[in-house]
């Protein structure tokens, strides 16, 4: 019937690792069971391996460094930032520990730090608790920028950054955590998909694999939903035929495996909940035009959440945050939201 | 009648799935009682009834439901839960594997064609160019109307859009005022001696049999010495004569102007129209009707019913040479011979393309319809 949840799929990936590789451990706030953690992804991991899994008091700086310390000394350990709006206090650590270690001693060292980071807003849980500061450590060398999307596995996933030797943010939208991973083939009534790239780097969802798509949307993570929303009504509203990609790697951006498609699209939309100014989004449309310029027919049209802090009152919090709506007015060219 | 509702579940959970009905579709449960099991990312939760009542399941097992949406239903009792299902049926349209976008679907409404015809196609996704396709493969081909209409683009928020419908009704007559040019007639009918015989077969028949009833039967029965009145319009000089006198109806009961077609006039009995409009007034107000009733016409008919009309310009189906309107039955004193006595009298309008029939003609048509019906008699029954 329906596949697992995502927050089941990220619990089972840690499972598996943790069976496999005793290098893996976990450090974060409120792991342990019976709680399992604020969002679940850890549940069962403290009672199967209780010496592999830490609960630490809120210092994302300290068990982020002291994570960072480990990975150095050869372990793998995987951190959990509750809230990604306090991963401001391990930025130090990450920028000038982590990252710089891969390569500043003169020979490459492998630093297998994975830190998955809970994003996002749609929640009601107000302005310290549903930001998405993934632009905020974007373009550190040597720091890998991942998000969850219901597409790409994450056993899969996991198993492989833990591998990467560069150290990885993982970002989690925390309104996936209850969606169902999605499996290859229909969607729903009228979007199938299928992964695209050498790598299976992108999802593609659309209807029917246009030729000469009208316009194809670069959705991360949870904005594929809203994003596929505003296709749907584009299409039966105005047969506007929308390709959707999701990316599993934002940063360094995969744009090769995605060039043709964006060649033949008349109108190209990166959208993000993050909001503008230096933002994930504006990296990406900048890459686009260093490699297609003279070959769009549209400017690339970036669309964030307001410029703001995020409201706790649900409906104002729609207000602020990226909707379907302002992707489908994108969508059919009448405003492009700022 | 009573909505059960999926509750906000938790902070987290913007959809559930319905594992399970605790409930048979039709049951009797009490208020309190437990309905159905949900499943949220964390836990499973109870669905309990509010209320007492009769449950209708609306919802499949195993589905995902979002917060908010209606699963069911609690009815006091059998016949507000059969009333209910009645009335959504007629909301019901078609086949719903079909993904129809708007173009396609204006494209359908101007053409007249069905779910069905487009169902053919073997795609799932119709889009403005399989309709296209779909027309220029059939013999005729497009027609004039082809050309297409401006898409109104830019409308104001608080614009208000006509229903899907009523868009198919604007194309129509639209349609007919930029390409036929039409002249009208109208003509004074005495219906004292036809209602006095109807209401006495309406009484013997026990089925509804009025001046409508009357006025489409004796039409039909006009085709032989009137062909050109009857049949379709191929271009300017010329026009194509029916072979049967199929009647379009206008009917309105409120959900939308439908003109279904009684089929073969000529072979059926007064009793027989009326059983047929009958059925037809009964679909005009579930707003259903089957296909094959919705078919072209070779004339038609418009009944305006509101007391005190007495002139009514109909609107001539395109591809159609004429259409007639009946207006109300009203008392007007009569001269006999310097006393003054009551009859009742209807105004029938003809409307007709000139390029097809002149005056001289339309108004022996008109005589015709307006000596039969004056001179009505029992005989008409039951032939």
């Amino acid at each position: 019937m329906h596949a697992e949840r995502i927050v089941e799929n990220l619990n089972r990936a840690h499972h598996e690792l943790f069976g496999r590789d005793p290098a893996v451990c976990l450090i974060g706030e409120d792991l342990l069971d019976p709680y399992g953690g604020a969002f679940k992804v850890s549940r069962g991991l403290s009672t199967l391996f209780p010496e592999r899994v830490l609960s630490a008091p809120i210092s994302e700086c300290a068990f982020t460094g002291m994570a960072c310390g480990m990975a150095l000394a050869g372990e793998k350990p995987i951190v959990e930032i509750m809230f990604g709006d306090f991963i401001g206090y391990a930025f130090d650590p990450l920028w000038n520990l982590a990252a710089k270690s891969v390569s500043m001693y003169g020979r490459r060292v492998p630093v297998h730090l994975l830190v998955r980071c809970t994003v996002g807003g749609n929640r009601g849980f107000g302005a310290t608790h549903s930001q998405s500061p993934q632009k905020h450590l974007l373009g550190i060398p040597d720091l890998d920028l991942f998000e969850v999307n219901p597409f790409h596995d994450n056993v899969e996933l996991l198993a492989e950054l833990v591998e990467r030797g560069n150290p990885v943010l993982l970002f989690e939208n925390k309104t996936l955590y209850s969606r169902h991973c999605l499996r290859e083939g229909d969607l729903d009534d009228l979007f199938a998909w299928r992964f695209i790239g050498p790598r299976r780097e992108f999802a593609k969802i659309c209807i029917e694999e246009p030729e000469t798509p009208d316009a194809v949307v670069i959705a991360p993570g949870s904005v594929v939903f809203p994003a596929l929303e505003a296709a749907r009504r584009a299409f039966f509203d105005r047969e506007i035929e929308t390709v959707v990609l999701t990316p599993s790697q934002l940063h360094p951006f995969p744009l090769t495996p995605i060039l043709d498609e964006l060649a033949r699209a008349k109108r190209i939309l990166v959208v993000e909940e993050g909001i503008a100014g230096g933002s994930w989004a504006e990296s990406v449309a900048t890459a686009i035009y260093s490699r297609l310029w003279g070959r769009l027919e549209n400017p690339v049209a970036c669309l964030h959440s307001k410029s703001s802090i995020i409201p706790c009152a649900r409906h104002l919090e729609e207000r602020v945050l990226l909707q379907s709506g302002h992707i489908f007015e994108a969508l059919i060219g009448e405003s492009v939201r700022a | 009648m009573h909505s059960i509702a999926i509750p906000k579940l938790n902070a987290n959970d913007d959809a559930c799935i319905l594992t399970a009905w605790s409930v048979a579709d039709g049951e009797r449960v009490s208020a309190g009682a437990l309905l159905a099991v949900v499943e949220t990312s964390k836990t499973t939760l109870e669905l309990v009834a509010e209320v007492d009542g009769l449950l209708l399941r609306d919802f499949a097992e195993g589905d995902e439901a979002r917060v908010g949406q209606t699963v069911g239903y609690l009815f006091p009792d059998e016949a507000a839960r059969a009333a209910f299902l009645v009335g959504r049926a007629g909301t019901v349209t078609g086949n719903s594997n079909l993904h129809i976008t708007r173009k396609a679907r204006d494209l359908m409404d101007r053409y007249r064609l069905t779910e069905s015809d487009l169902a053919r196609l073997g795609k799932s996704v119709i889009r403005e160019s399989d309709v296209r396709a779909l027309l220029e493969a059939r013999a005729d081909g497009p027609d004039r109307s082809f050309s297409s209409l401006p898409t109104p683009t830019g409308r104001p928020a608080n614009a208000i859009e006509l229903t899907r419908h009523q868009r198919a009704v604007a194309r129509t007559v639209t349609a007919s005022r930029r390409e036929i040019p039409d002249a009208f007639l109208l003509i004074k009918i005495d219906c004292e001696r036809a209602l006095g015989s109807l209401a006495a077969t309406s009484a013997t028949a026990e089925i509804q049999v009025g001046l409508l009833e009357a006025v489409v039967w004796q039409t039909g029965r006009l085709r032989a010495d009137y062909p050109h009145f009857f049949g379709e319009v191929i271009d300017d000089e010329s026009f194509l004569p029916a072979t049967a006198a199929h009647i379009g109806v206008t009917l309105d009961q409120g959900r939308g102007l439908f003109v279904p077609v009684v089929r073969d006039v000529e072979r059926l009995t007064l009793e027989q129209v009326a059983e047929t409009l009958d059925e037809y007034r009964y679909n005009a107000f579930r707003g259903e009707f089957e296909e094959s009733s919705l078919g072209e016409g070779a004339i038609s008919v418009a009944l305006i019913a509101e007391p005190d009309v007495v002139f009514s310009v109909p609107v001539i189906l395109p591809r159609q040479v004429c259409m007639l309107s009946l207006c109300a039955v009203m008392e007007e004193p009569l001269l006999v011979g310097g006393d003054v006595r009551a009859r009742r009298v209807t105004h029938l309008g003809l409307a007709y393309d000139h390029r097809f029939i002149n005056g001289r003609e339309a108004g022996a048509f008109c005589r015709d319809l307006k000596n039969a019906i004056e001179s009505w008699g029992e005989d008409h029954v039951g032939r």
